[in-house]
């Protein structure tokens, strides 16, 4: 299965990133490319992509007990995105992991840019917090 | 040297001269002498003024300091930017003098602390802490003085302890019953007496209750000998040889329980090493000191029935006390033991309906506790519990149960094995019991010295000095087997027997007819056989049978009836029975005919018939045990006995459905769809609606799966017949409503219900009840909460005309939760009042109704009430065998007291929570202790308990888009502690901004998942957007005043 995995340090402490990465409603505030999102049963959200009002893409927020991830899933795409966080001294260690289906492959590129820069967004935004 | 006095009144002096202390300087002056040295500035201004943090409060500080300075001069102060102190060196504290002299044994320090109050005129928190951890630091400073004088001898020295500790804690009954003991002991008998009839008058009017067990039997024995009627005294018994380090040991412990300190002591021991013997010694002088006494042996002959150790414990028990009280329940509960039992404690209706079996099996423990505290109330008790090794699982649990709650009560629980094989169940018996505080002692009985055993020889028979020896010498320290050898020596044997069923076979060889009959059947049945089970034995010319096997002197009288003198005994005899299966037959329907009820013993019946080869008479009666056995809550054993009832008759549906279930409730999910598989294939597809309708049952009632029982009503719907009966039918509408209700589309659950109520004109109670709580679940689905109340009312009702605890359990929580959700909390209240008294007794499910009503309590503002019901709550699970359930109501009342505006006993309470692992949101229960360290003034430790929000592990029941606006307020608290208001409004307007965008309208599908995911009825954790955010609205408001403050 195509994928990739990216990691970068932030200043903010855990609880900053973990606040936003478990409030899907402040995705449009870092995830690049989400312009809208509903939340929709707990658990549940639908997002809406920059551009396309008209194509809901309703998504999975779960979260991995055994490994202590958080897993958002694609129910359309059934793209896969899992971010991890660590204490790193005063700050935070993210790292994410993204898995496509084969029949994605084509958008490897174009998510690994998306995420790269969602993930710095997420750092920036974040410490900003703090 | 500055002298500083915080006991009487704060006050200070130099050199003789008083200081005046102007009140800030005196309120600091306090906080610091209560712990000399450096103290952080944050602290101590968060301490004093604990609402006004941050800036404000340093201020105040540095006026304190500056008029303490100005009071008592420079050299006794410490001052810093970061701290602020007392230096130990040029400073006296009378407080820490005093615990100091207390603790080295000056018994005039003591009687200072107790009797001067400490920081009188202080309400604040600080001083209320600081009176409340001198109390309980004196108090245990006082016991163990008075436990060491009297570990010293020194009688009047503990008395004068004890009464220290009596002044202390006037209704403290553990330190009354010492000082009446310790005065009896030190000859002051008429002082004892006082002292326990003053606390006896205090209790009564104080508390409105009756002394306790501990201080009764201190004050019985202060009465001296004859004070308490004593029971019928037991068999005078053959002299005890050797063993006197055992017995010494025994009786200690023995001493220990009967003042109040229960304890459990376990004698381990090969075979006939003389186990029994020395319990009965000890029995029998605890039978002279008038103690109540049963007891009991494992058996593991015949079918083992569940409990069976505790049928013959219990009735024992129960003959010896008073009547219970007219309102008690207990005593109806334990006919479910033995139907004889309840009559004779005066109930004579049958105890309530079967539900769920962990109901039952918990209400018949706490029923034989409730009988074993009735018995401790008056007396002393010495329970005995034989043979554990042969005990069933369902007796070990029960002896677990009881012995867990033996600390504080004047009970000695003695139990009995054999050292080989290894008996795991027993071994973590008792490593459960130490876990848990429980005093445990152990005993090991080697084998007797060649004296000894010469001794007990001779006790037995007269023989010659070489003939001893021989027998000395082939026992091998063994009492059991020198008494049978010395027997066979002196009926004319030559030699001693070569081992034990050799001198069994010895002594009953040479029986004729009838009497041999009698001695093989009594060895079969492995245990006491009654009167009336001799008499049904229907022996030939009975009376002399019975003389010339009680001449073979391995047997003896037990009442009316007979046993062997040691298991080892009967087991020898068993041994050359063989395949003597008329032997078992006979056995078998002699005990069933003269048993009160056939249910009791049904198993044992079964497994004697099964023995005899009778499998076409066991059946039935495998069947009757299996029911006995569910309606004990002992699934293990009706799961091996539905088993047993299969093998015999393996074309049999029903059968393999009821065994089905019982691996149902044992959560055995594999070998549930094998055997309902099984049971299946052997039904014509015509008849196979009844068999799905079954599955549906038990998918909704014992495994919780409602999708696939609503997959199983609706095949059972489609194979129903058109000449059905028409309780089937409502039978699989009921069941398809609930579980649309329950999981799949409310609003045909309603539908479905229609249906029911159209079939059944008239519903009897349990339908009504089923009807109810299909209903509500419908309406919360729905979103009509409002509607909720006058369904519970009806249905409430019916689900007690049908003594259904568990379905007016479900109809009121459920209703609790509804009309918390819509915010009619006075309704949520008459609703949890509702689920309190349908459940009352039953605390499995009582807990979480009291948490319910606690919780509503509280959102009314009602927080002594609702302290009151969380304590009630905790108290109960504390009592529970559940250590699950005890950490989930400390999660409880630390809510509890956090809203009640008690944050240093909510932190304390929470963070036990936690660290026990209770069964809630973690991530929820850290921000809660959070919040309530805030509020302490700890704002640092709050920030910790924040990250690990953060870094513990979430799962959906935790709601993370729930939890994200309580950081953020937790944080804004944070903020506010430390006086930094800037960031608290932004942290709280973020969080305000998160409870925004989870308004919604369709609360009733946000409830359904609270519901499903936290796995018990969501009141606690209710998540509600609106209420978050009014709390929020006053906060914001309150911070604005702050700021406004110049």
């Amino acid at each position: 299965m195509p994928g990739f995995a990216l990691s970068t340090s932030c200043r903010a402490p855990v609880e900053e990133v973990w606040k936003l990465l478990f409030d899907p409603a402040r995705f449009p505030q870092w995830w690049v490319g989400i312009e809208t999102v509903r939340a929709d049963a707990p658990g549940a959200f639908t997002q809406w992509p920059t551009g396309y009002p008209d194509f809901p893409m309703p998504q999975k927020l779960r979260v991995d007990q055994a490994h202590e991830r958080v897993t958002i899933s694609c129910q359309v795409s059934d793209i896969d995105v899992v971010w991890q966080l660590a204490e790193a001294g005063a700050g935070t260690s993210i790292h994410v992991t993204v898995s496509l289906p084969e029949q994605e492959a084509h958008r490897l590129d174009g998510q690994h840019q998306v995420i790269e820069e969602s993930l710095h967004r997420l750092a920036a935004l974040a410490e900003a917090a703090s | 040297m500055l002298q500083v006095r915080l006991l009487g009144g704060v006050a200070a002096e130099r050199d003789g001269e008083q200081l005046s202390l102007p009140p800030p300087a005196g309120r600091l002056l306090a906080v610091l002498a209560l712990r000399p040295g450096p103290q952080d500035r944050e602290t101590v201004a968060a301490t004093l003024w604990p609402g006004t943090a941050g800036p404000a409060g340093r201020a105040n500080l540095r006026t304190a300091v500056w008029a303490l300075r100005k009071a008592v001069g420079d050299d006794a102060l410490i001052t810093s930017r970061a701290a602020v102190g007392l230096r130990p060196e040029a400073v006296t504290v009378d407080l820490a003098d005093g615990q100091r002299r207390s603790a080295a044994g000056d018994t005039a320090a003591a009687a200072a602390l107790c009797h001067g109050e400490l920081l009188p005129g202080y309400a604040d928190d600080w001083a209320e802490t600081a009176r409340r951890r001198l109390r309980a630091e004196l108090a245990g400073t006082l016991a163990s003085r008075a436990a060491a004088a009297e570990r010293d001898g020194d009688a009047v020295g503990a008395a004068r302890w004890s009464r220290l500790r009596c002044e202390l804690d006037p209704l403290n009954e553990a330190a009354h019953a010492d000082l009446v003991r310790q005065l009896a002991a030190a000859g002051d008998r008429a002082g004892a007496l006082v002292a326990g009839r003053e606390v006896t008058d205090r209790l009564r009017a104080d508390l409105g209750v009756r002394p306790g067990p501990a201080l009764r039997a201190a004050l019985a024995e202060a009465r001296g000998p004859g004070s308490a009627p004593l029971a019928a005294a037991p068999v005078a018994a053959r002299p005890l040889f050797g063993r006197a380090a055992e017995l010494r040991a025994l009786t200690v412990a023995w001493t220990a329980a009967r003042a109040g300190h229960g304890r459990v002591v376990l004698i381990t021991g090969e075979a006939g090493i003389g186990k029994t013997r020395l319990v009965a010694e000890l029995a029998r002088r605890a039978d002279n000191a008038g103690a109540r006494i049963a007891v009991g042996a494992g058996v593991d002959v015949g079918g083992e029935a569940p409990l069976a150790m505790w049928q013959e414990l219990a009735p024992q028990l129960a003959r010896t006390v008073p009547p219970p009280p007219e309102h008690a329940d207990w005593p109806a509960e334990l006919g479910r033991l033995a139907p004889d039992l309840a009559a004779r404690l005066g109930r004579d209706k049958p105890p309530p309906a079967v539900s769920a079996p962990e109901l039952e099996r918990l209400r018949l423990f706490d029923a034989v506790l409730r009988l074993v505290e009735w018995a401790a109330a008056g007396r002393p008790v010495l329970l005995v519990a034989e043979d554990v090794h042969r005990a069933d699982p369902a007796s070990m649990q029960l002896c677990a149960h009881i012995g867990r709650r033996l600390a504080g009560r004047p009970v000695l629980f003695v139990l009995t094995r054999r050292d080989r094989p290894d008996r795991p169940a027993a071994d973590a018996l008792l490593a459960d019991l130490a876990g848990r505080g429980v005093e445990v002692a152990e005993l090991e009985l080697g084998p007797l010295s060649g004296v000894e055993v010469a001794a007990v020889v001779r006790s037995v028979a007269d023989l010659a000095d070489e003939a001893v020896e021989q027998v000395v010498r082939a026992a091998d320290g063994n009492p059991l087997l020198a008494t049978e050898s010395a027997r066979a020596l002196a009926a004319g044997r030559s030699a001693p027997p070569q081992n034990l069923r050799a001198a069994v076979r010895a002594a009953s060889g040479a029986l004729a007819r009838p009497a041999r009959d009698l001695i093989e059947v009594l060895a079969a049945a492995g245990r006491a056989l009654s009167a009336a089970e001799l008499a049904a034995l229907s022996v030939p010319d009975r009376d002399a049978a019975e003389a010339a096997v009680l001449d073979t002197g391995l047997v003896g009288r037990s009442g009316g009836g007979l046993r062997f003198r040691h298991a080892l005994l009967a087991e020898a005899v068993r041994a050359d029975l063989g395949e003597q299966g008329r032997r078992y037959e006979q056995l078998a329907l002699a005990i069933e005919l003269a048993a009160a009820s056939s249910g009791q013993v049904a198993a044992e019946v079964a497994g004697h018939l099964h023995r005899a080869g009778r499998d076409d008479l066991a059946g039935p009666r495998w069947q009757r045990a299996a029911r006995h056995a569910r309606s004990l809550g002992a699934m293990p054993e009706a799961a091996r006995f539905w088993a047993e009832a299969v093998r015999c008759d393996p074309e049999s549906v029903d059968l393999r459905l009821e065994l089905a279930e019982a691996f149902g409730w044992l959560g055995q999910e594999a070998a549930f769809e094998r055997e309902w598989q099984a049971a299946l294939e052997l039904l014509p597809t015509e008849q196979q609606s009844v068999a799905w309708s079954r599955r549906g049952r038990v998918l909704r009632t014992v495994v919780c799966q409602p999708r696939a029982s609503l997959a199983a009503y609706q095949q059972a719907w489609e194979l129903l017949p058109a000449d059905a009966p028409q309780s089937l039918r409502v039978d699989i509408l009921l069941g398809a409503a609930w579980c649309e209700a329950a999981a799949g589309d409310p609003a045909r659950g309603a539908a479905l219900l229609d249906e029911v109520a159209s079939l059944v004109t008239g519903p009897d109670d349990t339908i009504a009840a089923e009807m109810a709580n299909a209903e509500v679940m419908s309406l919360i689905r729905l979103g009509r909460f409002a509607e909720c109340e006058a369904v519970a009312e009806r249905g409430g009702a019916a689900a007690r005309r049908a003594r259904r605890l568990d379905l007016a359990y479900g109809i009121w929580i459920q209703t609790v939760c509804a009309l918390s959700a819509a915010g009619n909390l006075t309704g949520a209240l008459r609703a949890a009042d509702a689920a309190v008294a349908a459940t009352r007794g039953t605390t499995v499910i009582e807990l979480p109704c009291l948490a319910a009503r606690a919780f509503v309590l509280s959102r009314l503002g009602r927080h002594a009430d609702a302290l009151a019901v969380a304590g009630e709550e905790l108290a109960k699970a504390e009592r529970m065998d559940s250590p699950a359930a005890a950490a989930l109501a400390r999660h409880d009342a630390g809510l509890i007291a956090l809203a009640a505006g008690r944050h240093l006993e909510a932190a304390d309470l929470l963070e036990q929570a936690i660290a026990e692992g209770a069964e809630v949101s973690r991530p929820a229960a850290r921000l809660a202790r959070a919040e309530a360290l805030a509020r302490s003034g700890r704002p640092e430790e709050a920030a910790a308990e924040v990250r690990q929000a953060a870094l513990e592990p979430v799962r959906d029941g935790d709601q993370p888009w729930a939890l994200v606006p309580r950081m953020a307020r937790v944080q804004g608290l944070i903020a506010l502690a430390r006086g930094d208001h800037a960031l608290a409004r932004r942290r709280l307007g973020e969080a305000v901004a998160g409870w925004q965008r989870h308004l919604r309208p369709d609360a009733g599908t946000e409830f359904t998942a609270n519901f499903v995911d936290l796995g018990r009825p969501p009141i606690v954790g209710l998540v509600e957007p609106g209420w978050e955010l009014r709390r929020l609205t006053a906060e914001l408001a309150e911070l604005d005043q702050l700021t406004e403050v110049p």
